[in-house]
């Protein structure tokens, strides 16, 4: 019955949005690049190249920093060693240190 | 009216709040007004159709519209627009039996409101349209004040 309901633009949101998401990171970088190509430009002659241009090159700069994170995240930090002091528990506990008093057995 | 140099005008700053990209035209130039015209407006009507009217809200995302407000009146009247049509009186689903009987029915009368509220990433995108929008016209604002680029448009 939900389904049937007539959708309305710009007064309901596009729920199928919400599985492509990072896709809207295109249209965002384009109406960015326009702005501000059209503000910085001193002449207008090639504005469309250089709004291509400047889209792209956010797109993959954010595709580059998501790779970047991503390696970071997922290869870097687990092979980091996990420090006492920072209250986590050591997997294997270290030997007590030499200065450590020993307990003699009765 | 037109001044095409860099001194500062204060009316071209206030007219690129009214409506994007008049500061530009303004200033005599036309073209380029034009053209952050359609950008402002792009993202701001991508953000409204993404996330709907709900996706700018004076009173729930108060921070979110404070640089929504920068696109001018428009963001205000989307406000406004969201608070008669979108913003209804809250539903106790746990005593209202009566509701509850009609969201299970699929009364549209009741289910309609709730169709025009976003959530999650479809809300968040469609307020982060709008308020970059907001963002790249305060840009807009200062440069219509007073431009610092040299060379015909």
């Amino acid at each position: 019955m939900i389904g049937m309901l007539a959708f309305i633009p710009f007064l309901h949101p596009i729920a199928a949005v919400h599985d492509w998401w990072y896709l809207l990171l295109v249209p965002l970088s384009f109406g960015i690049a326009v702005i501000y190509k059209a503000m910085r430009l001193p002449t207008l002659d090639a504005f469309w190249r250089e709004v291509f241009v400047m889209t792209t090159q956010i797109v993959v700069a954010m595709i580059a920093l998501a790779i970047g994170l991503a390696i970071w995240v997922r290869l870097v930090i687990p092979l980091l060693p996990v420090s006492p002091q920072a209250g986590l528990t050591p997997a294997h506990p270290s030997p007590p240190a030499a200065s450590a008093p020993l307990v003699q057995r009765a | 009216m037109a001044t095409s140099d860099t001194e500062f005008s204060p009316t071209a700053a206030v007219l690129a709040w009214l409506w994007p990209g008049l500061g530009h035209i303004s200033r005599g130039e036309r073209h380029r007004g034009f053209l952050i015209m359609f950008g402002v407006l792009f993202l701001f009507l991508a953000g409204l159709l993404v996330g709907g009217l709900d996706c700018v809200d004076r009173k729930n995302d108060r921070l979110w519209f404070l640089a929504q407000s920068l696109c001018g009146p428009i963001a205000f009247v989307a406000d406004f627009g969201n608070q008669r049509l979108v913003q209804t009186e809250p539903i106790d689903w746990h005593r209202d039996r009566e509701a509850r009987r009609q969201f299970l029915a699929g009364d549209p009368e009741i289910i309609e409101p709730l169709r025009r509220v976003g959530l999650g990433r479809v809300n968040e995108m469609g307020t982060l349209f709008v308020a970059l929008a907001g963002l790249m016209n305060l840009v807009v604002i200062l440069d219509a004040a007073s431009p610092t680029r040299s060379g015909p448009s």
